[in-house]
């Protein structure tokens, strides 16, 4: 299977005041056609600005590099503006986590979902009504003719979402990045959400880059997943291997502060470090129970076979035990 | 056991203005809704957004006035205690640390402020007071005559519950105070909130609309839907058996990191408006 989306080596430095700040430190990642691939990781740790790199919407101030980054064999270094712009809608489209700052509060929704698909030259404003009316029944935003005609602020957070999933797949997009789609979401209506969209990508073929911080999502939405802490992926397989043996004792520790039942509540200790500076070794050093004195040193990437892979110096079953 | 919280139907609706002449829309928040808080329990309010939780919570902090139904807190009416006694025995942590705290003040100022204003003590006790109770809290003490802006969202809470219990009050109202903190950090913070429990003899009213947060930290169960309170038990016997669909419906909505579940089938269509008494 050739991959639609292939990175290896991305880097992203924002120099600022205080020191320029290592934001993503050299992460590889590959998304093939209808996979659903996601990320997880606390704030600050650099999943999204990994989705902004993909979608070339990383701020000015950003300093991207890589070793290799490409789409559909294409690389995406090189993109040219006109070049970036082809891609969001067709190829590239993104939902994200507040609907309500996503969309345009002076325009009806339909002046805002038939903008891309008229803008693509994909048909006229008729064609292009036509199919939003399609796709907002599909998303169950309906009756049509009335949503279509309605400001934003007239929906609540639930039908704004499911109206940027329409208008993200308007142009029949190969891959949806949602960059924490749920998250300003009831646990009722992100059910719902989370649904749609499994449904949408089956239907439509559609791979999914999906970026949470809750791995309950990650369980029943991925097919693979990354964990990624301080600006790297320290975990990364296929999410039935990742979750139910963990390798990485972040990975491990994340799974413990979730709240259960049964297990008493173990919360990490400490906090994430600041990607400022020479940063050296495994960053998660200074708040894990098994760090020794080698955990400075550059650590390795590891494989656990079916690739699972992890960076540590533990070996593949010690955190469990 | 001493009833320190007592809410007796309570209800209240809020008025949209439709025109200059026009009367006002009425749209209700709360509907009659009882709960009671034991001194020494914690109950968790859950529900969805726009179910009235918060109002409900916002009324036990007289932040707002129901229209009908009374609220008594330490078997005193709330409305009849003076804003001092009231602070005394009352106390909010909210959810989002950034807009409830003070950007122009230090955390020193921030978390002495309410001792300050009820008087009675002495500066130098004030500021040992505070510095107990920010290292309780678990903030380095290096921190304490820094600006929030130098600290991270889980250390803001932690000042706002350090704020919230200089007064040693005897009930905690907190409103949704992990939602808006990391996972780990939500860990942490509802971790310290069992400490203090011990610690300090608090009584909680959570609300939350996480239902495995509360299953931790509640002994009882409250929900709420579209401002009424459908079912209240025992958090042990809730989640063994909920009785109204709504509450089936939220527990089924928990997402746990289990890999290879489909996920849950939510339905909305159940009837809502069951008159009381007559409900499954």
């Amino acid at each position: 299977m050739t991959a639609l989306l292939d990175i290896s080596g991305l880097k992203v430095d924002v120099p600022g005041r205080a020191g320029t700040l290592h934001a993503i430190r050299g992460i590889d990642l590959s998304i093939g056609a209808g996979e659903c691939f996601t990320i997880v990781g606390e704030s600050g740790c650099g999943k999204s600005l990994t989705a902004m790199s993909v979608l070339g919407l990383l701020p000015r101030a950003a300093i991207l590099s890589a070793e290799r980054m490409s789409w559909k064999g294409q690389d995406m270094r090189r993109f040219s503006r006109r070049q970036w712009a082809n891609l969001h809608g067709p190829e590239i489209a993104a939902i994200f986590q507040e609907p309500m700052t996503a969309l345009n509060p002076v325009l009806t929704v339909g002046e805002q979902i038939i903008e891309s698909f008229v803008h693509h030259r994909l048909g006229n404003r008729k064609a292009a009504l036509a199919r939003a009316g399609e796709l907002l029944e599909r998303v169950g935003v309906v009756p049509v003719e009335r949503r279509l005609a309605q400001y934003p602020h007239e929906m609540s957070g639930g039908l704004r979402q499911r109206v940027m999933i329409a208008m993200a797949l308007m142009c029949q997009p190969k891959l949806m990045i949602a960059d924490e789609p749920t998250t300003a979401l009831d646990v009722t209506t992100q059910v719902e959400i989370l649904k749609l969209l499994k449904e949408l990508q089956a239907e439509m073929g559609m791979a999914l880059l999906l970026i949470t911080h809750d791995l309950g999502v990650v369980a029943h939405m991925a097919d693979r997943v990354a964990v990624m802490y301080a600006g790297q992926i320290v975990e990364t397989g296929s999410v039935a291997s990742v979750l139910t043996r963990s390798a990485h004792p972040y990975t491990s520790a994340l799974l413990d502060c979730l709240p259960t039942r049964d297990q008493p509540l173990t919360p990490i200790p400490g906090v994430v470090p600041a990607l400022f500076g020479e940063l050296e070794g495994c960053m998660f050093r200074n708040r894990c129970r098994f760090a020794r004195e080698a955990c400075a040193d550059p650590v390795p990437a590891r494989s656990v076979g079916e690739g699972h892979v992890y960076r540590c110096l533990l070996e593949a079953n010690e955190v469990a035990a | 056991m001493t009833r320190l919280l007592d809410i007796q139907n309570v209800s209240l609706a809020f008025r949209q203005r439709t025109g200059l002449f026009s009367p006002p829309n009425l749209i209700p928040a709360v509907r009659s809704a009882s709960l009671h808080v034991d001194a020494g329990e914690v109950v968790a309010v859950v529900g969805e957004s726009g179910s009235g939780k918060s109002t409900l919570a916002k009324m036990v902090l007289r932040l707002l006035t129901p229209d009908t139904g009374t609220i008594a807190i330490d078997g005193k009416p709330a409305q009849s205690l003076g804003p001092r006694e009231f602070a005394r025995l009352v106390q909010p942590v909210f959810q989002d640390p950034y807009s409830s705290i003070n950007p122009k003040r230090t955390l020193a100022e921030i978390i002495q402020t309410p001792l300050k204003i009820a008087g009675g003590v002495s500066a130098r006790e004030c500021e040992e007071r505070a510095r107990d109770l920010f290292e309780r809290v678990g903030l380095p003490m290096r921190l304490f005559h820094s600006y929030p802006n130098q600290i991270s969202g889980g250390q803001r809470q932690r000042v706002a519950i350090a704020r919230a219990l200089i007064l040693r009050p005897k009930l905690l109202v907190c409103d949704e105070p992990t939602s808006a903190l990391d996972v780990s950090v939500q860990a942490q913070i509802l971790e310290l909130f069992n400490e203090l429990k011990q610690d300090f003899g608090l009584t909680y009213l959570f609300i939350s609309h996480n239902l495995a947060v509360v299953e931790r930290i509640a002994d009882r169960i409250a929900v709420m839907y579209r401002g009424e309170i459908v079912e209240q038990g025992a958090t042990d016997a809730f989640f063994a058996a909920p009785t109204h669909p709504y509450s089936k419906m939220l527990l089924s909505s928990v997402l746990p990191p289990i890999p290879g579940r489909p996920l849950p089938t939510v339905s909305r269509v159940f009837e809502l408006n069951t008159p009381r008494g007559s409900q499954p």
